[in-house]
């Protein structure tokens, strides 16, 4: 725990540049040997073996080299592009023993993207993200050509994010690809990129997106001060940057949000926040992230706004659901049974004769066994999957209630919690979390104990700000134009303005 | 930091501190050490309470196993004595296995002999209690001890509680009865110008026997037809079903009901179905003589004719509203002066009439009002209105012949 | 001093409502003041005005001092040392306020539906709570008001059309017939002097985005909170009947238990108490918030933060070790021989007498400055 405090700590305390490359190379310059820079080279990636160092000789002998990173590079593109044209150019180009100018080498590669660099730490960087360097004997210029191929997924739905309504498409590992789906969308000179690298051994790539002119500065000022923060080993997902840089981490509820579809991210960054895309992972993290945003949807904004409405309430009121029926019911059956009508008292107490738990006990049993078997449910292979919902329904459901361990209202209760769990994705760990905590001071102090907890955690909500953002607006502080988006989705026409918690500026959506 | 940690440590030794609370959960009853109260019935005996509770016994889930061809009762029923109505209530866990819990229940019935002491004494504890509701019906049990009143099933309901509240609730279907809650009770019983009146249950012998009953025991019924007569909070009389309606017209709590009266012309009978009924109620005060007047207005529906007239002329109609008229007349002006006469209770809120519409003079005459009203002239009237007659016009036996 | 947190006007209009709400939904003390007759309704609505009448002197002082609150000004205009003790009146009515609510708290609590719950158990958790929240400071405190408030409303509105068809509206005839006007004025007065939500109002003024609509947020929380009283005092007389809710300890929450509609929607009055209880949640932190700012201006400490355990802690003993946790003590505090009297003289009196002597130190004043 205390080493856990001590790095959030370091995180939030250091001022670190990106990436840096290890230090001997820091100050070395390109040589104008080719040995010289094979040698170098090779020694810095330490002889490993999936570095190619190919030298080839032009038309009158001149001798070049590249070096790639094999599996990171398109072949195609150095075959045909570079290998090619040098050697079949090599022969109208005069050669010098000693180079000065490169831009008659230049004219030679037939790429769209060539850099020079003169210090190796750059050349070394660059192979890294899977450029290929190429060095001419005779010339302390070395050039970076960009060929990056690998092997990617392909742009498919996510998973996770299924919509009936709406596109598709979800974003992959690759960053470059990702913004490209970003662009697609919004076709604008003022959504600017900012890329920077993350992760001192790892040197993510990260890149900060946001349309000038819309967004809140304040939030984008922020944004970047904190990312600048980070440091640390390893920024292998957004994940990792996410816990970087939020608000508050000890709580329950996410301050910065994401999501795998780049409709949703265009919807947001048009609404005035910034996303921030990380290199190998297709969640791009979107700030600020306000309550009321785990219980939208992309898909309210394509249908109409009568099922947008009806689904938005389904899901706030499954939200309260999840969290408030095991608590309600241990309450009601233990403290307030005068409040349950009398038919159904008498049946339930017909079911609990010969229960040995008390029903707390029966209710939190219970709901460890539905997470058990959700938790399980995620890590099955396929072929076993079907086996284990079977186990899960016959054991917990028919058998125990046999047996006389759990009684059937407790295991209705359970299942109806369980699915309205599932209906808002984002909440998930939220609503666990405070399942469990309600259900015990339920089983304490009935309806009070309940009061009590859903005042605490209400608190806890409002004092939340979101990158400078109150949590929980547009409830409170009341915005009335954001309130067209809460509970109800009012129609497109009338959402004239963009939420007044987040933009600042240009605040017309239309009209 | 160091400020943050110690604050996380301060917040972490209060929650702890909290974990004693946790080990207690004082006022907790888990389900299965309830005792579902149904119906309480109250008599005395000597000077002591004895309360009889009917307790409803959990209906066992479905899939557990029970001895098959066993006729399960499910109702339970206790008797406990004690010196107060509080003390015999607690002094049932002496030799039931179950605290009685009171929210559910549907019923208090109070026997003759304890309604004739005053039902105050009994009502205390009802209104204090966080358990018990006033929304329960009570009800005076007529011609035998309360008790006794529990045991008898004569309804589709095998709950005897369940069915004494239908048949409560069944007044809005033929007036002759009455539905009072505890809360009605305690509200006419505060009117200084109301008297309160309340439900009568009684036990009936059935007239037939169940298909598979024992040979020779003998099967009852309850029966709520009828009101019971207060004075402050005595019982003084009991009213008759037909009685009783006469004073739900008064109240203005008719809902629906039958009024037979003799048809017009022929010889027989016409039945007419109340739809609406509204009555005004008012009173003149001539120094210590009071003059009481009723207006009744009533919509029916005409269900029955069993006379040979023709019921497709609107003059016959309104002869049958005039007779209808007279047959309400009747009825009401029988139960006022019954009242009167033998109850000296304004049971039927003149009283109250007076205060708002002399409220001077309602200080004055507070006190000797059941005199007054004992002594008071009665003038009724009452008007019909025959909306529709059903689907046919002219009666079944009224043939061109 | 901290940076001052912002407080917009609906919702220091919605806490000073919920203050107010709270003691009638549990107590209504107006049914147990004289004459306490069907005409009670016509009390409420003149009431209105008499509060607007005795909150002028307070009201007039905070629009003159728009950065302080009444214990900074009263410092200012009285001099430090009786400024101070003045200044402590004020604290310890809202501390007061505050002990009042723990313990009707408990009271409330283990009438109703939780008897056997010791009453240090309830009081802890709403310790905890509370405490909890007012850490956070006034802006989460609007923002939870926000949040619940509304939802108390409902609650009210909602067990008054629950209820429409119990009710029997010729219990108010005859009008004005039992009583007379004198007492009618009493009634009203005392009533009026309950709204000692003033204080809170005048203490929230430096915290207010927009102090020029200091009048505007006074009469809109005013004119709503007689218009939900009279509509409660009428649904409750209308279905329990004058006398029943004179005998009646909580006439709102008995009433709420008649509610029977459609033989399904019946015993609901587990809600009342959550909303109850909730409300309640909200009162305690802001007087508690406010004293603490107050304590915190008198021993010109930086933050207010210091002080709020200690004075839950003093509160807490003496709400548990005094005689004050009686049931029949609570309520004859509430009532009208005690409480209004008391209330009267800290929202009105005091603050006329400060107005007067600022009247005559007002050149000595401007000069000083």
């Amino acid at each position: 725990m205390k080493e856990i405090i001590k790095k959030i700590v370091r995180a939030q305390k250091c001022n670190a540049s990106g990436g840096q490359s290890s230090k001997n190379t820091d100050d070395v310059k390109v040589s104008k040997k080719l040995a010289d820079n094979k040698t170098f080279l090779k020694n810095s990636f330490k002889n490993s073996t999936d570095i190619i160092y190919y030298e080839f000789e032009g038309y009158s002998g001149e001798k070049a080299l590249i070096v790639y990173i094999d599996g990171m590079v398109d072949k195609k593109t150095l075959n045909r592009d570079v290998i090619d044209p040098f050697i079949a150019g090599s022969k109208e180009v005069e050669f010098e023993e000693e180079f000065e100018d490169s831009e008659k080498l230049k004219s030679l590669i037939h790429v769209a993207n060539i850099q020079e660099a003169r210090m190796v730490s750059e050349v070394i960087d660059a192979i890294l993200c899977g450029d290929t360097a190429m060095f001419f004997e005779g010339t302390n210029t070395a050039f970076i050509i960009d060929s990056k191929g690998w092997e990617k997924r392909a742009v498919a739905e996510p998973d996770t994010e299924a919509v009936v309504r709406g596109p598709r498409e979800g974003y992959v590992e690759s960053i470059r690809v990702n913004t490209a789906l970003l662009r697609r969308k919004i076709k604008n000179v003022n959504l600017v990129f900012e890329s920077l690298k993350l992760g001192r051994q790892t040197k993510t790539d990260v890149a900060i997106a946001y349309i000038d002119g819309i967004v809140n500065r304040e939030v984008l000022g922020e944004v970047r001060k904190r990312i600048n923060a980070i440091d640390t080993d390893s920024i292998l997902e957004s994940g990792y940057i996410e816990q970087y840089i939020e608000d508050n981490h000890f709580s329950p509820l996410a301050t910065v949000g994401n999501t795998q579809k780049p409709d949703i991210v265009a919807a947001k960054i048009l609404e005035g926040r910034v996303a921030i895309f990380c290199d190998g992972t297709p969640h791009v993290l979107t700030v600020p992230n306000l309550f009321i945003e785990n219980i939208q949807s992309a898909e309210d904004y394509y249908v109409r706004p009568y099922i947008a409405s009806i689904l938005r309430i389904i899901r706030l009121v499954s939200f309260l659901i999840s969290v408030l029926v095991p608590a309600l019911y241990v309450a009601l059956s233990t403290y307030h049974q005068e409040m349950i009508p009398s038919v159904l008292l008498v049946t339930m107490a017909g079911a609990r004769e010969g229960i040995p738990l008390p029903a707390l006990a029966e209710a939190f049993l219970m709901i460890l066994m539905f997470e058990l078997l959700r938790e399980s449910g995620t890590r099955l292979p396929r072929p076993v999957g079907s086996a284990i919902s079977i186990v899960g329904a016959l054991v917990v459901g028919e058998a125990a209630v046999n047996a006389g361990l759990v009684s059937a209202p407790m295991v209705i209760v359970v299942a109806v919690t369980a699915v309205a769990s599932f209906i808002v994705p984002a909440l998930t760990e939220v609503m666990t979390f405070y399942r469990f905590i309600l259900l015990f001071l339920g089983g304490m102090l009935g309806l009070y104990g309940i009061t009590c907890g859903v005042f605490v955690m209400v608190t806890q909500a409002a004092s939340l700000h979101s990158f400078g953002v109150p949590y929980t607006s547009p409830m409170s502080p009341l915005n009335l134009e954001g309130m067209k988006d809460y509970g109800l989705r009012f129609p497109l026409w009338s959402m004239i303005k963009r939420p007044g918690s987040i933009a600042k500026e240009n605040k017309k959506r239309r009209g | 930091m160091n400020k943050t940690a110690v604050k996380r440590v301060i917040s972490l030794i209060l929650i702890i501190s909290f974990a004693p609370a946790a080990s207690g959960c004082w006022n907790r009853h888990e389900l299965n050490t309830l005792g579902i109260l149904g119906a309480l019935a109250v008599d005395m005996e000597g000077e002591k309470y004895k309360l009889t509770f009917e307790i409803i016994k959990p209906k066992p889930a479905a899939g557990s196993k029970k001895g098959g061809g066993e006729k399960d009762e499910p109702v339970k029923f206790i008797q406990s004595t004690g010196d107060s109505l509080l003390d015999a209530l607690r002094n049932a866990t002496l030799s039931f296995d179950r605290k009685i819990f009171m929210p559910h229940a549907k019923a208090y019935i109070f026997s003759e002999e304890v309604a004739r002491k005053g039902l105050l004494n009994y009502i205390d504890f009802l209104q204090r209690d966080h358990e018990t509701r006033r929304t329960t019906y009570i009800l005076i049990a007529k011609g035998s001890s309360a008790a006794e009143m529990l045991n008898a099933t004569g309804g589709i309901e095998d709950i005897p509680s369940n069915y004494i509240e239908r048949l409560i609730e069944g007044q809005k279907f033929n007036s002759k009865s009455l539905s009072i809650r505890l809360l009605d009770f305690l509200k006419y019983y505060y009117e200084r110008g109301k008297q309160p009146v309340i439900g009568i249950i009684q036990k009936k012998e059935k007239a037939i026997k169940e298909a598979g009953g024992e040979k020779g025991k003998t099967e009852y019924e309850l029966s709520v037809e009828g009101a019971a007569v207060f004075f402050e909070e005595k019982l003084v009389g009991f009213l008759n079903g037909m009685e009783t309606r006469g004073l739900n017209f008064i109240m203005g709590k008719m809902y629906s009901g039958i009024i037979v009266s003799p048809s017009p012309d022929g010889e027989g009978i016409n039945s007419v179905e109340i739809l609406t009924s509204g009555s005004k109620n008012d009173v003149e005060i001539k120094g210590k003589e009071a003059k009481l007047k009723v207006k009744i207005n009533i919509t029916g529906m005409l269900e029955e004719e069993l006379a040979k007239i023709g019921t497709k002329d609107p003059e016959v109609i309104e002869k049958i509203e005039k007779a209808n008229s007279q047959e309400v007349k009747n009825e009401i002006e029988g139960v006022i002066g019954k009242v009167q006469q033998e109850y000296k209770s304004d049971i039927f809120g003149f009283g109250e009439v007076v205060h708002r519409k002399y409220p001077g003079e309602w200080k004055k005459i507070q006190k000797d009002w059941n005199d007054i009203f004992s002594r008071a002239e009665v003038n009724v009237e009452v008007e019909t209105k025959i909306t529709r007659t059903g689907l046919t016009n002219d009666p079944v036996n009224k043939r061109e012949d | 001093m901290e940076e001052v947190k912002k407080l917009s006007s609906l919702q220091i209009i919605l806490l000073i409502v919920s203050g107010r709400l709270i003691t009638v939904y549990a107590f209504m003390p107006i049914t147990n003041t004289p004459p306490a007759n069907q005409d009670m309704w016509i009390s409420e609505l003149l009431s209105g005005i008499y509060t607007i009448i005795i909150c002028i002197p307070i009201l007039f002082l905070s629009r003159r001092f728009p950065d302080m609150t009444p214990v900074e000004y009263s410092e200012k205009i009285l001099g430090k040392l009786l400024g101070k003790i003045v200044g402590l009146i004020f604290i310890s009515f809202l501390s007061f306020v505050g002990l009042f609510d723990l313990l009707s708290m408990s009271e409330f609590l283990g009438s109703t539906i939780m008897p056997e719950t010791p009453a240090y158990a309830t009081m802890l958790f709403m310790l905890a709570a509370c405490i909890y929240t007012i850490y956070k400071g006034i802006d989460v405190i609007g923002r939870i008001g926000e949040i619940f408030v509304p939802f108390i409303i409902f609650t009210i509105i909602f067990f008054i059309l629950l209820s429409v068809k119990d009710m029997d509206f010729k219990v108010f005839l005859p009008i004005l017939a039992d009583s007379d006007l004198s007492m009618i004025n009493y009634a009203a007065l005392s009533t009026a002097s309950r709204f000692y939500d003033i204080l809170i109002l005048c203490m929230a003024v430096p915290n207010l985005k927009n102090k020029g609509e200091l009048n505007k947020i006074f009469f809109i929380s005013v004119i709503v909170i007689t218009l939900l009283f009279c509509a409660i005092t009428v649904s409750v007389y209308a279905v329990l009947g004058v006398k029943q809710a004179e005998h009646a300890n909580y006439p709102f929450f008995t009433f709420t238990r008649q509610i029977n509609l459609f033989d399904f929607i019946q015993r609901i009055e587990s809600i009342n108490v959550i909303a109850w209880v909730a409300g309640t949640f909200v009162k305690y932190c802001i007087y508690i918030y406010f004293a603490t700012i107050g304590l915190a201006s008198i021993l010109k400490v930086k933050s207010n933060k210091y002080f709020i355990i200690p004075i839950s802690a003093v509160l807490l003993v003496i709400a548990l070790f005094t005689k004050l946790s009686k049931s029949v003590v609570i309520n004859n505090m509430l009532s009208y021989k005690f409480f209004p009297k008391l209330a009267f003289v800290i929202e009105s009196v005091i603050p006329l007498i400060l107005l007067v002597i600022y009247f005559f130190r007002r050149k000595s004043l401007t000069c000083a400055k």
